[in-house]
């Protein structure tokens, strides 16, 4: 399946480098590694999102499922890299609205 | 017209089908990913929702080239469905649903998008522009 999750830490904020695509059949797997990041109480995350290539509807409610686990447990979660068309999906649906999207990881660092 | 069974796993399989017809076309990477993604929204759609998974079911899909279009249609053996009862998925109030976001998704990137009495059946269609057929080609 083309998906990967590559994690690292900077202090108290994991980042997440995810590649490849998160569709309905790597959206499972994409769960799976974050519940690992909910087992590791996670309160700040980035999902560096620069090098998936494809986002469907249940990729979409994965990543909105995310959002609502961390909220829940007091976390904040940052979207960064996003490529022009993975954004306009981003715009189409009004999820920019919800998600907090920086352009890099640099930007997604600041004031964390 | 090519049939797909029920089965999601058989999702990537039929894209590739729709994909290679496409081949000859020299459409931009940007027309093909709508083209896909409205594709496999519909047809996870005909497979969930259409046909609930029933292996014994199958999904009709069919590609055609009316003059500058491509149309694709997606038909499941289900009960159909009422279109017009989908909510907008960009209200504020809806923005956290997790479902209720691939026909929206369908109408945004497709150029034209119908269905049939029935509820079964979703049509959808590109235009080919020639920017399109440049841009793929290089």
């Amino acid at each position: 399946m083309n998906f990967e999750i590559k994690e690292k830490h900077l202090g108290d904020i994991t980042i997440c480098s995810i590649a490849g695509e998160i569709n309905i059949n790597t959206s499972l797997n994409m769960r799976k590694g974050f519940e690992k990041l909910a087992c590791e109480n996670s309160r700040k995350i980035i999902l560096n999102l620069g090098s998936v290539s494809y986002i469907d509807s249940s990729g979409l409610a994965t990543l909105i499922e995310m959002l609502q686990r961390v909220k829940r447990n007091n976390g904040v979660m940052r979207l960064s890299n996003l490529s022009e068309k993975v954004s306009s999906l981003f715009e189409i649906t009004k999820l920019d609205k919800l998600f907090n999207i920086f352009s890099n990881e640099e930007e997604a660092l600041k004031n964390f | 017209m090519f049939k797909v069974i029920s089965d999601l796993a058989k999702v990537n399989e039929a894209t590739q089908e729709i994909l290679a017809k496409l081949k000859d076309f020299n459409l931009s990477n940007d027309c093909l990913q709508d083209i896909r993604l409205s594709f496999e929204e519909a047809l996870i759609n005909a497979i969930k929702h259409g046909n609930k998974f029933n292996k014994n079911f199958s999904v009709d899909c069919n590609l055609t080239v009316q003059g500058n279009s491509i149309i694709i249609s997606v038909r499941d053996q289900g009960q159909g469905y009422d279109y017009n009862k989908i909510k907008n998925p960009t209200l504020d109030e809806n923005l956290e649903r997790k479902c209720g976001r691939g026909v929206f998704l369908i109408k945004k990137l497709m150029d034209n998008v119908s269905f049939n009495k029935a509820g079964n059946e979703i049509i959808m269609q590109k235009k080919i522009s020639r920017h399109d057929a440049c841009r793929g080609s290089r």
